[in-house]
Order: structure tokens, then C-alpha cells, then sequence
């Protein structure tokens, strides 16, 4: 008796240390993510403006923070006059037509693989899996020549349109979709008159939710800080991308920019996948 | 009956069509179409900005290979190709290990560690903080401790020079670590999304019959979680091969362009500058059959069935001996 006590001490001691080291690591990994806030906050230097400062972000918001506030707001108001506004103008339009766009069509392709018998199913299935692997940058040379045959540079749309259909999220929602859906759900459903398109916007997609969620994430931050595609396509002033104006200006104001991807997660977080067995590979 | 729901089912697949019409349209017109466009490239003559006329290599007297040949005698493009693999192994093995480690230990039932959500929000958020300057500010992080350590040894000697630590002041060593810290939330989630899907009875059997966390994971929980397994694996591949932001961001500091990676050499050739279209699709076609490469070798890993191979063959046999014999 004695020694099954001793064992499960022991088990129970090896789980406390196993406990405290993940505790550690992520703590250490936490700290390093938020240190450059720590560091902004924290150190002595330059300013965004370029200026040397004696003393540091949080000691000067302490010493008078009306002042400090006064002056982020001088430098909100110096953000609204410079041409940085209208880039991120046009970051939103592009990063919101491409997660929309890439989320709405991406669920509508692993529905229609997953609900219907149709002919070609398994070849478009297999196609999917082959080109997934393709990374999209490489067609950018073509691109950028259909581009500009066409006469089409210094157009937002297209940015979008070549990462509006994205292969790895097809199979992402697919794989999800096949763990979840019923197809009496949707039978039933079409007994009680819905239409498919109907179906899909009330049916399908909250049940597809949590993998658009997991998608968006990355799909968003991914668009936002992109500057590959926006940098060759779009050259005028006008028409420039936050990511890619944010190299060229002065004022930087670090908290727009990240801003909009933490917003994003905060509103996905809730629904990222989890507990659910993903179907298999194939088909 | 079965008939009758055939033939309802039959009437419902050109649903399936509509539904995939966006997809394929745009995936032919904007990914497909351009990327055989730049297969057909690296076999022109493209230059200078601006043109659109690209000329057949033959056409006007020169080796079809031309734009090969000048990609594979380029030493960028060898220090790229290395630069490449070096930094997306490096990266790829210490970020799996800490990520499905740390998964199985958040996921681990007998642990109960709490604040799952938190893990996950302050793993994705280098991902998320992704612009140059909150990298740089990582950036100084890791090297003001590394210069830490460094100045400790050399104050204390411990029969260290600074010719042992040259490495960790190379930009290679720097892209690899952000490299690693920037993927590292994308592997943790997908592995804790791949764990919890797999039935808790599973791993409860695992434990009345007395197998320890370690062979718990290596013979359940990675073959329970082949398909996310599959699709971590081809985003680690699709990420490496494409990697191209985070070696840029050191730019500044990597003025003999030690990091080149293959993306930023084919980003180089096409845009930044040299406009030489022919040879940046030269090397976006090396760069495609090396994808193909490890593409097979994850459908070897991943999709090949062993048995249904093994059926297939039998089923080959037998029907060939059904034609002997008739």
C-alpha cells in the first residue's frame, strides 16, 4: 500500500515539474512577444519623431500625463494630415475585400465538395491538395506582366483578386466541414423549402465558424502587412498600401499599425477550432 | 426509392457547380494562368521595365536554356538556395519541437494547466505585431541578451574568445530566430486544434495500460492527428521555400546580403531594380520543381496507403490472370 503511495508521489512530483517548466517557458516566450512594448515603454532614446529624450515614455506620462496625452493627440492629428491616411484607406478596402472575399468563396467551395456527388469532385479535390503547396508569390512575374498588358497597375482590385482564392483554405474549411457536417441537416432542411444558397448563408456558415475564425487570422494579418504584391502593382502615391507606405514616411505611429490585426484576433479568438476531430486528407 | 433519391441528389449537383464557379475562376485567371505564363517566361527573352514583348529564345537564336544556365551560374543564387534551406530547417525543427511540446503539455489532461486562451494570444501575437518595427524591437531583445551573455564570457573568461560567438552575431543566426518566434503561433495552434480533436478515451486507454507522455505521443497523438499534421507540414513547407519578410527586415544590416533568401533573390531580379523578368522566371520555375520535390515526398509521408497500394496491385494481378485464362 505504502509503496503504491510512494509511486503516486512521485508521478505527482514529476507532473508538478512539468507543470512549472511549461509555466516558465511561457512565460519567458510571453515576455519576449510583449517586449517591444516593454521596450517603448521602458528605455531611454529616440522618439518617433527622432528626437533624444532623457527620460522614458512611462516616466514622462507619469510626470504630466495631460501633456502626454495632448501631445499623442498632436500626433494623431499629424497622422490624419499626412498622406499615411489615405494608405490606410487603402489597406482597409484591400484587407477587408480580401478576407471577405477569400472566407465567403473558400466556404463555398468545400460546401460544394463536401455536400454534393458530382462528377468531378475527386479530380477538383486532388487538384486542391497539388496546388496548395504552390506558393503564391511564385506566379507574381506572370502576374505583374498580365497586369500590365491589361493596363491595369495602380488598381486596388488588383491586389485582391490573386489572393481571393486560396487553396490552403479551401482545404483548411473542407477538412473542418467534413468532421461536422450532417446531411440531414441539409435535406431536412431542403424539405422545409430553403433554397441552397439559403442553406449555405444560414446553415453552413455559422457551422463553418470556428475555421473561418483560425483562416481569417491569418488571412488578415497576413494581407496587412503584405508588401510584395502592393509594392510592384501599385506605384502612385495615392493608391499605396499601408505596408508600404509605412516605409516611406517619417511619422509612424506603431499602434495603427498593429492595431487592426490585434483587433481582428480579439474577435476570432473566441471561435478558433478546437475539440473537433479533423476528417481525413483525402477527397 | 433509390432511384428516386438519385434523382433528387442528381438535381442538387449543379449547386456544386455554382458554389465552386468563384473559386476555380478566380484561382485559373489570377494564380493558374499566371504561373504557367511564368513557366513560359523563363524560356524568353524578357527584359528591362516596362516591356511587354517577351521573345521565344529560340526564336531569335539563343539556347533554350539560356536563363537556366545564367540562374544556376549565379553565386546569389547558390548562396540563396543554401540561405533558404538553412534558415527554414533551422527554423522548422527547434519551432516543432517547442510548439508540439508545448501543445501536448497544454492539452495534457493530467497536468490541468490553466489559461489555454492566453497561451494562444500571446503565441500569435508576433504574428500579429509583424511590422518592421516591432520586429526590430524583438530583434533588440534577443540581441541585447545574446551581447549580454557575450560581455558575462568574456568578463569571466570561461576560455571563451569572441571568435566562438561570431555565429551568434551573424544576421543568419538573427533571421532564424525571429523566423522561428514569428511561425512558432501558427504550428501551436494548428497542433492544439489537431489534440483536442482526438477522443479523450484514446488517451485514458493509453493510460491504464502504463504508457508514459512520451510514448503516448509519438503512438497516439501523431497518428491520431494525420491530417493536421499534413496541412502543418505544408504550411511550414510553403512558408520556408517562400520566405521573404523576415530576411528583408534585416536589410539595413545585412549590406553583403548574407541572408538572401531564394524569394527575396527572385524579388530582386524581377522588381527591385533590375527588372531582368527571364531570369527571375528561371528561378521561380527552379524554385516550383523544388516544391514539387517536397510535395512528393509528403504525399509519400502522408497520402500514400500502404494497403490500398498493396490491393491495387493484387487486383491488377488478378484480373490479368482472368485474362490469361479466358
Amino acid at each position: 500500500m505504502s509503496e503504491i503511495r510512494h509511486e503516486r508521489t512521485i508521478l505527482q512530483q514529476r507532473d508538478l515539474k512539468l507543470r512549472i517548466a511549461t509555466y516558465i517557458v511561457t512565460i519567458l516566450i510571453t515576455i519576449l512577444v510583449l517586449s517591444p512594448f516593454i521596450i517603448w515603454l521602458t528605455t531611454v532614446g529616440y522618439t518617433a519623431t527622432g528626437e533624444m529624450t532623457e527620460r522614458s515614455e512611462l516616466q514622462k506620462f507619469i510626470a504630466n500625463p495631460l501633456k502626454r496625452i495632448l501631445r499623442y493627440w498632436n500626433q494623431v492629428v499629424a497622422f490624419c494630415e499626412s498622406p499615411l491616411l489615405i494608405s490606410l484607406r487603402n489597406s482597409v478596402i484591400v484587407t477587408g475585400s480580401t478576407c471577405i472575399g477569400c472566407m465567403y468563396i473558400s466556404a463555398l467551395t468545400a460546401y460544394g465538395l463536401t455536400a454534393y456527388e458530382w462528377k468531378f469532385r475527386k479530380a477538383l479535390s486532388t487538384f486542391i491538395v497539388v496546388v496548395m503547396m504552390i506558393p503564391t508569390t511564385m506566379s507574381y512575374i506572370g502576374y505583374y506582366k498580365m497586369v500590365q498588358d491589361l493596363g491595369l497597375i495602380n488598381n486596388l482590385a488588383m491586389v485582391i483578386f490573386p489572393t481571393v482564392a486560396s487553396p490552403i483554405t479551401v482545404f483548411f474549411m473542407k477538412m473542418y466541414l467534413q468532421a461536422t457536417f450532417s446531411r440531414e441537416l441539409v435535406e431536412s432542411a431542403r424539405i422545409d423549402g430553403a433554397g441552397e444558397f439559403r442553406i449555405f448563408n444560414k446553415l453552413i456558415l455559422p457551422m463553418l465558424k470556428p475555421a473561418i475564425a483560425t483562416q481569417l487570422i491569418f488571412c488578415f494579418s497576413q494581407s496587412w502587412y503584405d508588401t510584395y504584391l502592393p509594392a510592384i502593382l501599385l506605384i502612385k502615391d495615392e493608391f499605396r498600401t499601408y505596408g508600404v507606405a509605412y516605409s516611406i514616411y517619417v511619422i509612424k505611429p506603431m499602434i495603427i499599425t498593429v492595431a487592426p490585426p490585434i483587433i481582428a484576433y480579439l474577435f476570432c479568438a473566441k471561435h478558433i477550432v478546437e475539440g473537433v476531430a479533423l476528417g481525413s486528407v483525402k477527397q | 426509392m433509390k432511384d428516386n433519391r438519385n434523382h433528387i441528389a442528381r438535381h442538387y449537383t449543379k449547386w456544386a457547380y455554382i458554389f465552386i464557379i468563384p473559386f476555380v475562376v478566380a484561382f485559373l485567371l489570377f494564380n493558374f494562368y499566371p504561373l504557367v505564363s511564368t513557366f513560359y517566361y523563363a524560356f524568353c527573352d524578357l527584359k528591362h521595365a516596362g516591356n511587354t514583348d517577351p521573345k521565344f529564345l529560340p526564336s531569335i537564336g539563343l539556347p533554350l536554356f539560356k536563363n537556366f544556365a545564367e540562374v544556376f551560374n549565379s553565386t546569389s543564387f547558390k548562396d540563396a538556395l543554401r540561405n533558404t534551406f538553412v534558415f527554414w530547417i533551422g527554423a522548422t525543427i527547434p519551432e516543432w519541437i517547442l510548439a508540439f511540446w508545448l501543445a501536448a503539455m497544454v492539452t495534457d489532461r493530467r497536468l490541468k494547466i490553466k489559461g489555454r486562451w492566453l497561451f494562444k494570444t500571446s503565441f500569435i501575437l508576433p504574428q500579429l505585431i509583424a511590422s518592421s518595427t516591432a520586429a526590430g524591437t524583438i530583434l533588440a531583445t534577443i540581441s541585447s541578451v545574446i551581447g549580454f551573455i557575450y560581455v558575462a564570457a568574456m568578463i569571466d573568461g570561461f576560455g571563451y574568445t569572441d571568435k566562438d560567438f561570431e555565429f551568434f552575431f551573424s544576421v543568419k543566426f538573427l533571421v532564424i530566430v525571429v523566423y522561428m518566434f514569428m511561425h512558432f503561433g501558427i504550428t501551436f495552434i494548428y497542433a492544439v486544434a489537431g489534440i483536442t480533436g482526438i477522443p479523450v478515451e484514446v488517451f485514458e486507454a493509453a493510460e491504464m495500460d502504463g504508457a508514459d507522455r512520451w510514448k503516448t505521443f509519438f503512438h497516439i497523438t501523431v497518428p491520431c492527428m494525420k491530417p493536421i499534421m499534413f496541412f502543418i507540414t505544408v504550411i511550414s513547407v510553403i512558408d520556408g521555400l517562400a520566405m521573404v519578410e523576415v530576411p528583408s527586415w534585416f536589410g539595413l544590416f545585412d549590406t553583403s546580403r548574407k541572408a538572401l533568401t531564394l524569394m527575396q533573390y527572385l524579388q530582386n531580379q524581377a522588381f527591385m531594380g533590375s527588372y531582368i523578368y527571364d531570369r527571375a522566371s528561371a528561378a521561380s520555375v527552379v524554385l516550383l520543381g523544388l516544391t514539387a520535390v517536397f510535395a512528393g515526398i509528403l504525399y509519400f509521408i502522408f497520402l500514400w496507403d500502404k494497403d490500398e497500394a498493396k490491393a491495387r496491385k493484387l487486383r491488377k494481378k488478378e484480373l490479368k490472370a482472368l485474362k490469361k485464362a479466358a
